[in-house]
């Protein structure tokens, strides 16, 4: 496929699967992998990123649950075929566009790219979840593509949980856009617990119509390393946008967490709290941009970064950043670093409870208030638990010292 | 010599000059050579000169995190070594432009500075001011000299500390400065003596002071104090386009720096700074810092907190109107136990201003008990103006507590309209307002600038509505 | 024995002395109340005889039934039956009360038991209920957006529940407008027992008048300066405290 000298934007369509690969393929070649300059890439340990270790394909298998049966699904070539104009432009510009657009286009030229477009009817509301279970299998790499739009006046929650089995190293691309028209409410959850020594690229790209309420949930409960990409494009009024995030992350793990609220017309209220308890010596780098464009009066932005820092070697890095171009402006941003407040302990000490079971309780509590924000108590139980596990399994493993973490800044006196 | 031409449509303006002793347009070698030489200086020094100077053509610049418009500098245009001598340049008063009369007027500057700030007198007749505090400095044991006078008179104390703070190779520019660097003011206060006049740098004005590659440095022994005060709120007539400046501050042990800077460089110039401080245990460094005028400004001051419950402050207020662009921040390094950092920022942008806070702030593991806060704060006052706020906060370790805010806003509609009601006009009601954003902030300015500084605001204000 | 008692207590922080020999003794089946100044070490007490690190023991001695309360840890106090009600009791935010109050319950268990989550709930709605809390409020993180009153009322909840044997209100009073006070003084009273003892912590007069004290003591200069029956605190409210202070004062160091 030939790439025009002048890049029409308005007609940066794909109709086919094969089209969106070769496209992938013309975008590998054309990128490069990350270096200590991009500044799309500061703090990140640089070493992680290697795609190296995971040449073979590994396996994706998907279990579903919920009302599918009301929903429309198409393979992706169809739904390219079809509404390629819907999709297309997200997919070519917008995601891998906040720093892992070769990582991205790694895994859409792969040959075991799989995935579906999910289409909610116009006026649908959906009484439960829609719950798609991925579990990779294998050593290698896999790559996912899914495609959701959300109708006009339609309701949904769609829960996507990735995981794979203890044993397995496997390197996963996982891209999602969510395009959401008029009036429309979808909250998506996308929570991964994949072993320790796999590895994740996690991209999404949401588009809220006019009056709808778009809500995000990530986990990240598992990997050795996570690089997780979120960018809303906030063109329409009366849109409602919310971006939560938890992390745990623990021995040796990192998780990379990069944002964009990009509000480019006016009248839209965007919110983004991402929470991270950090055991061990894992990292957390956190860079999100509240982006307000010429013209987009009227906009209501916040963001919100809390690291819990839970041992002496645990390093959080916050990068919150605006740009804003607009007035009629409400933005703020925040950041903060932290222990656990020995107040709080105490607290719950003068209880009777132990010192360890009350660090645990707030370290639950810190994570609790995110999974609260689902909306839908089932997905919170059982979500609930599996941090709940996850926490005491973190708290029994051993700080690893030594193990340098290098990043992506020079380093100073 | 050639008359300097100046770009007229900028608000400046063209005059003929004569000087002593110039060091010809464009860097390179034998520049740092002629400069050394005129200077007299020690080898040691020429081959500090030189070794920056190889490190300053080495570094590209920093456009891949900064502002485009540095490549706009055109090095080797730019003379990087001018004495004014007795002479220098004159120009008659009627010359100075209108709004620059009306703008002193205004400020309340005092008709014998007017003079020399507008480039028609070569000095500021500040000598006579100085020699009262000098008596009283001599006692002290307090030094206060340029930078050549320091490195060749007083080797034994300065020498320590030149280039430690920051090191040559920090940045292109200091890089740059380390390879010309002139004037600056060279301050050492021995242990235990508060100083209660805050040192100016106008006190010190000879015919290379204003310069354009000033080297500064503090060293403050233990247990004693001082107030540094440079720069003034008017508009400030300056011929050179580049201004790279290094100021480097050593507090020791229980010793207590306060650095006010208000800057208002005339809308040409790029002015570069690279500031920072380095604090010993129990001791304060505070950064004040006002930045009005000028191109370009990049000026992130910091402070490296060596020692245990040391502490560093910026407080920081910036307003960049149409053809401005205030790129500012702080940089702030706990390197002990239980240091304290404090990030205050406050900028307005107006017009087609644009106002940039870049912050890092710092915290390595194996420490404990440190804390930081940053509070940035963007005020737009309409809708073509820009802000962006860019902090970086790197904390290791479960011992510590950091918290940043950042906020932009508009003045509200609601405020003006009550103003209004109440019978001051639109103008006032913004100035007041925009007053208020700052408030707190200026009061951290010794009460001679803080008065000027509102005014400033007001008439920033004043050109800005309607 | 079947008292707590404190022995020539001398408690400083930040090494300045707060507390400087205080003794006092608080049998099972007594209301004991403890009025004094602002700054005469009150609070520092209830922090100290909780086990709050910022305090520095420099002599003396807890003793809860017969037990070195000053040895154990802060938890393990409250497991052997100490409970303080907190002047400015904390937030603990996304920590459910229901959370909180199952895992102090659990605490008290041995290894390998389990609570019995029907009882327990039944137990604590029917607690809720007595002290007009909304069984809602089990839901919300512990003293979130809760209003003073909120707090106080959530405090003595926390103590029906975990049923101590000495308990100690500092300043329970303070905040709450006559109704919330009438419903706290309600719960404390509800839980008087022969097997229990209480201890005030209150600067006005206002809360004796709801709870009735079998003794009160006045602290004043680190010490206990005077002991009188319920009468004192009427005394104290016409008289203020400069005469304690004076005669603190005057007597021997």
């Amino acid at each position: 496929m030939t790439i025009p000298a002048v890049l029409d934007l308005d007609s940066v369509v794909i109709r086919s699967l094969p089209e969106l690969r070769a496209a992938a393929e013309e975008r590998f070649n054309l990128a490069s992998w990350p270096t200590r300059k991009d500044q799309t890439w500061r703090f990140a340990d640089l070493k992680r990123n290697s795609i190296e270790g995971f040449p073979a394909p590994a396996r994706l298998a998907v279990e579903k649950s919920g009302p599918w049966d009301a929903v429309s699904r198409l393979d992706l070539d169809t739904a390219l075929e079809r509404h390629g104009d819907v999709f297309g432009r997200a997919i070519e510009e917008s995601l891998g566009s906040l720093g892992s657009a070769r990582h991205l286009a790694w895994g859409l030229k792969s040959e075991n790219l799989t995935g579906e477009c999910w289409i909610v009817g116009e006026g649908q509301k959906l009484d439960a979840p829609l719950v798609a279970n991925v579990r990779a299998s294998g050593q290698g790499h896999a790559a996912l593509l899914s495609l959701v739009w959300v109708k006009r006046g339609a309701s949904a929650i769609i829960w996507e949980d990735l995981g794979s089995a203890v044993g397995d190293s496997v390197f996963i691309v996982n891209g999602t856009v969510v395009v959401v028209e008029d009036g429309a409410e979808v909250t998506f959850v996308g929570s991964q617990e994949l072993s320790q020594t796999s590895k994740l690229v996690n991209c999404l790209h949401v588009v809220p119509g006019a009056q709808s309420k778009v809500r995000d949930v990530r986990i990240n409960l598992g990997a050795q390393w996570v690089r997780q990409e979120v960018s809303a494009a906030l063109g329409q009024a009366g849109a409602d946008c919310e971006l939560f995030g938890l992390s745990l992350a623990g021995a040796g793990e990192e998780v990379d967490q990069r944002t964009l609220q990009a509000h480019e017309a006016g009248g839209v209220h965007s919110n983004l709290l991402y929470k991270n308890a950090l055991f061990a010596n894992s990292r957390s780098v956190f860079s999100g941009l509240i982006r307000v464009d010429h013209g987009a009066h009227q906009t209501d932005a916040f963001q919100s970064c809390r690291n819990l820092l839970l041992s002496d070697e645990a390093e959080a890095n916050s990068m919150p950043g605006l740009e804003i171009n607009a007035d009629q402006v409400r933005c703020s941003h925040g950041s903060t670093c932290g222990q656990i407040d020995p107040e709080e302990v105490f607290y719950l000490r003068a209880r009777g409870i132990r010192e360890e079971a009350a660090r645990h309780l707030v370290t639950f509590g810190f994570a609790y208030d995110i999974l609260s924000r689902v909306g839908n108590e089932a997905i919170e139980e059982q979500l609930s638990a599996r941090v709940e596990s996850r926490l005491f399994a973190l708290r029994e493993q051993p700080v690893e010292s030594g193990t340098q973490a290098v990043n992506g800044d020079g380093e100073l006196a | 010599m050639d008359a300097v031409l100046i770009d007229q449509s900028q608000g400046n303006f063209t005059y003929p000059e004569d000087y002593a002793l110039d060091a010809g347009r464009g860097l390179g070698p034998k520049t740092v050579d002629y400069i050394s030489e005129v200077k007299g200086e020690d080898s040691w020094i020429r081959e500090f000169r030189h070794r920056a100077l190889d490190i300053f053509e080495s570094k590209p610049m920093p456009t891949h995190w900064a502002s485009d418009d540095l490549n706009a500098i055109k090095f080797q245009d730019i003379r990087y070594y001018l004495s004014k001598g007795k002479g220098g340049p004159s120009r008659s008063w009627d010359d100075v432009p209108d709004d620059v009369k009306r703008t002193f007027e205004r400020l309340g500057i005092p008709e014998r500075e007017r003079g020399f700030l507008a480039g028609v007198e070569a000095q500021f007749d500040s000598e006579a001011a100085y020699s009262n505090i000098k008596e009283e400095f001599d006692k002290l044991g307090v030094i206060f000299v340029n930078s050549s006078e320091g490195l060749s008179k007083h080797p034994e104390i300065f020498r320590k500390w030149f280039g430690k703070v920051i090191p040559t190779g920090d940045n292109k520019f200091s890089a740059l400065n380390s390879a010309v660097f002139s004037g600056g003011s060279f301050i050492y206060v021995p242990p235990g003596v508060k100083v209660k006049h805050p040192l100016q740098a106008y006190f010190r004005i000879n015919a290379e002071q204003f310069g354009q590659f000033e080297r500064t440095l503090i060293i403050v022994d233990e247990g004693a104090e001082v107030m540094y005060m440079e720069g003034c709120t008017a508009p400030k007539f300056e011929t050179a386009t580049l201004h790279s400046a290094v100021v480097e501050l050593v507090a020791m042990p229980h010793a207590k720096i306060q650095y006010i800077t208000v800057q208002n460089w005339s809308s040409n110039v790029f002015n570069l700074v690279t500031k920072r401080g380095l604090a010993h245990e129990g001791a304060e460094i505070r950064w004040i810092d006002c930045n009005i005028g000028s191109r370009l400004t990049m000026k992130y001051p910091g402070v490296i907190m060596k020692g245990r419950k040391a502490r560093g402050e910026v407080i920081s207020i910036a307003l960049a109107n149409t053809g401005q662009h205030q790129d500012t921040g702080a940089k702030m390094i706990h390197a002990a136990d239980e240091t304290t950092s404090n990030i205050v920022s406050k900028s307005i942008s107006i017009g087609e201003g644009r106002s940039t806070y870049r912050g890092q702030v710092h915290i390595p593991r194996h420490l404990k008990g440190c804390k930081n806060n940053t509070e940035c704060d963007a005020l737009l006052i309409n809708s073509q103006s820009r802000t962006d706020t860019y902090p970086a906060i790197t904390v290791r370790g479960n011992r510590h507590a950091t918290q940043h805010e950042a906020s932009v806003s508009q003045v509200s509609e609601d405020q003006i309209f009550y103003m209004r009601q109440r019978g001051l006009t639109e103008a006032a009601a913004m100035s007041l307002s925009v007053n208020g954003f700052v408030n707190d902030l200026v009061r951290e300015f010794p009460m001679e600038y803080s008065v000027e500084l509102k005014r400033l605001i007001d008439l920033e204000m004043e050109d800005s509505v309607g | 024995m079947d008292c707590l008692e404190i022995k020539e207590l001398t408690v400083a922080i930040h090494g300045q002395r707060i507390l400087d020999g205080l003794s006092l003794v608080v049998p099972k089946g007594e209301v004991h109340a403890i009025m004094g100044p602002n700054g005469s070490g009150k609070s520092t007490l209830a922090k100290v005889m909780a086990g709050h690190e910022d305090y520095e023991v420099i002599s003396g001695q807890i003793l809860m039934d017969g037990q070195d309360l000053l040895s154990m840890s802060v938890d393990e106090r409250s497991r052997s039956g100490f409970f303080l009600a907190f002047q400015y009791p904390y937030e603990i935010p996304g920590v459910t009360n229901a959370n909180f109050l199952r895992e102090a319950v659990r605490a008290r268990l041995g290894t390998g038991e389990d609570i019995d989550a029907v009882a327990f709930y039944k137990r604590l709605y029917g607690l809720m209920d007595e002290l007009g809390i909304d069984r809602k409020f089990t839901g919300r993180s512990v003293n979130e957006g809760f209003s003073g009153g909120e707090k106080k009322r959530n405090e003595i909840l926390q103590m029906a529940v975990l049923e101590p044997v000495y308990a100690v209100l500092d300043e329970t009073d303070s905040g709450l407008d006559i109704d919330a006070l009438r419903v706290v003084a309600e719960g404390v009273n509800r839980m008087r027992s022969p097997h229990r003892g209480f201890l005030l912590i209150t600067h006005y007069q206002r809360l004796l008048n709801y709870i009735e004290p079998d003794y009160i003591h006045v602290l004043a200069g680190g010490k206990i300066v005077k002991t009188g029956g319920k009468e004192l605190a009427l005394e104290l409210e016409e008289t203020g405290y400069d005469w304690i202070k004076e005669d603190a004062a005057l007597a021997p160091a």
